[in-house]
């Protein structure tokens, strides 16, 4: 009984140690999430991530409006394709009139604040930016991102192409996708 | 901060012939230990469930929260890298009733498939009994379920994991478990006395 | 359970530790967890392929296996099933609990035990495949990883086992 004892103290301590981290956020956890909530100065702002926008986009789904904040420079040069520039006069219609709006390159999230609260439920703001859709929608760097299977490496690569970019140092992808993989699963 | 090293077979080159070398040695331990628990017999096994002897709980899950602990020690200090590793697709429908299934066939014959192999190869008949029944079992299954997939592909909800369902912190959810998995042992324990009383 | 001439059972928790490890090392150097019912899967598949192979490609449950380019018996859970019948064995013999027996209760007749044995290990298997899954794959590994589907598995598990083993109490004792 005395072994016993000791292994559930030493779980116990083991386990204690772990509420203390911030594991996921730290590890990257969730590299296909859609959604998440982040609380920046009391506000809570909600992101999408450029991979599944960019999914949106290529499964043509509807009701999704995608505004552009920054100058008309820059969206002259390259905007998000079936993005329209940001207007503050239209955004209370935007907001009627569509399931979700997905707002980018925007310098600070002052616009929240005046956003009536029954309609703030459908606004994103794009995670990490144009960058982050550069970098994981139209130049995939294979040599930086993990692949699970030879299928999402399928669907990234067409992804890619379909927005106009191409992918990057696919010979050095990672090993797993190699086709030596056994089935996995029980 | 990029230290991964593991799962070693998706970093580094490993050749197939090592890896199937390597299951069998993994199975030899895991028939092994499985063996050593009493599990090479049925009526050990269930004894579970009549309360008499909980050896399967047990051993279920301090196995579980050992590997849960080191899967979530080894991926925060970044030596196990956590996006890589294999987690069980959620089908949540066939998953709750199919268990459920589960379970009656395994209170009818007093094995789980891995044990039966153990039974089955310490000359107990009622394992080579269950490994053909299993068989058999599938066999029934490959030709009645592709008329019927739709049921059986119902509710697919992908890798889903409990802290990414319940959106809580990985860390306190381990805790949570083992906090649970702790108490269940010593009721579990209470559990066994009184049965054992009742018995004798 | 001991007689004089066998050994005893070691303490559940020291094999559940020791399972943990191992499942802890096959994270590490594979990536993937246990299995179970995969080996009897693609041993149903070579047996399908050889007997009647355009039925067996056809039907998806078999051409799973046997669609690769290699050899489906040259599976990772094959192998690995084929180290627990090992494993099993050795230990067996080294804790003398090697016999040829049948093990029941004794209110019920040897025939009529292994009836219901090929009976459960029919279900077993059934719904194994149904839920992608048997208990050392996805309750043990599945677990270790906090996947949902593994949780309400091995809870589901319990409830069903629990709910029928009182019905059937004459085959033990």
């Amino acid at each position: 009984m005395k072994t016993n004892f000791i292994l559930a103290i030493a779980s116990l301590i083991i386990g204690l140690g772990a509420v203390f981290t911030n594991h996921a956020n730290r590890n990257n956890l969730y590299p296909e999430w859609k959604y998440r909530t982040d609380r920046i100065d009391q506000e809570k702002i909600r992101f999408i991530s450029a991979n599944y926008l960019a999914d949106l986009i290529y499964r043509k789904e509807q009701g999704i409006t995608i505004l552009d904040t920054r100058s008309s420079d820059e969206y002259e040069e390259y905007h998000i394709p079936t993005s329209v520039p940001y207007n503050e006069l239209h955004l209370l219609s935007v907001l009627n009139s569509s399931d979700k709006v997905v707002l980018y390159g925007a310098k600070n999230y002052n616009y929240l604040s005046e956003i009536p609260a029954n309609l703030s439920g459908k606004i994103y703001n794009l995670s990490g930016g144009t960058d982050e859709w550069f970098n994981m929608v139209l130049f995939p760097d294979f040599s930086k991102i993990k692949v699970r299977n030879n299928q999402a490496l399928e669907k990234i690569i067409n992804r890619s192409r379909y927005f106009g970019g191409t992918p990057q140092n696919i010979d050095l992808l990672k090993i797993s996708t190699r086709s030596n993989r056994f089935r996995e699963g029980c | 901060m990029e230290l991964i090293i593991a799962p070693i077979r998706f970093n580094y080159e490993v050749s197939t012939t090592v890896i199937l070398v390597f299951a069998l040695f993994t199975g030899l331990l895991f028939g092994f230990f499985l063996e050593k628990a009493g599990f090479g017999n049925a009526s050990v096994l269930i004894k579970q469930f009549y309360f008499t002897d909980m050896r399967m709980f047990k051993v279920l899950f301090s196995a579980i929260i050992t590997a849960m602990l080191g899967i979530f020690w080894l991926s925060y200090f970044r030596i196990l890298d956590i996006t890589q590793i294999y987690i069980n697709g959620t089908y949540l429908w066939p998953q709750i009733l199919g268990g459920i299934l589960f379970g009656f066939g395994f209170v009818l014959c007093g094995l789980c498939p891995g044990t039966s192999c153990v039974a089955a190869f310490t000359g107990k008949i009622d394992g080579l009994a269950v490994m053909c029944g299993m068989i058999v079992g599938i066999f029934i299954f490959g030709e009645t379920a592709p008329s019927m997939a739709k049921y059986f592909n119902f509710s697919a909800l992908g890798d889903v994991t409990i802290y990414e369902i319940l959106q809580m912190n990985y860390g306190l959810v381990v805790f949570l478990i083992v906090i649970f998995a702790l108490a269940c042992f010593w009721l579990v324990g209470k559990v066994e006395e009184r049965f054992n009383k009742k018995l004798s | 359970m001991k007689t004089k001439q066998q050994f005893s059972y070691w303490n559940p928790y020291i094999v559940g530790i020791c399972i943990g490890i191992l499942i802890i090392l096959l994270f590490v150097i594979t990536g993937r967890g246990l299995g179970a019912i995969g080996a009897f899967s693609s041993v149903v598949a070579t047996i399908m392929k050889g007997i009647a192979p355009e039925h067996a490609l056809s039907n998806p449950v078999y051409s799973e296996y046997i669609s690769g380019s290699g050899h489906p018996l040259k599976d990772w859970v094959v192998f690995e099933i084929a180290g627990v019948c090992l494993g099993g064995l050795i230990s067996g013999l080294l804790s003398r609990r090697f016999k040829f027996e049948v093990i029941k209760g004794p209110r019920i007749s040897s025939i009529n035990r292994l009836i219901l044995a090929f009976t459960g290990g029919l279900l077993m298997a059934f719904a194994a495949k149904v839920t992608r899954g048997c208990t050392s794959g996805l309750a043990l590994s599945g677990g270790a990883v906090l996947s949902l589907g593994a949780w309400l598995f091995m809870f589901s598990v319990f409830i069903g086992g629990y709910s029928i083993s009182f019905l059937i109490k004459k085959v033990w004792n």
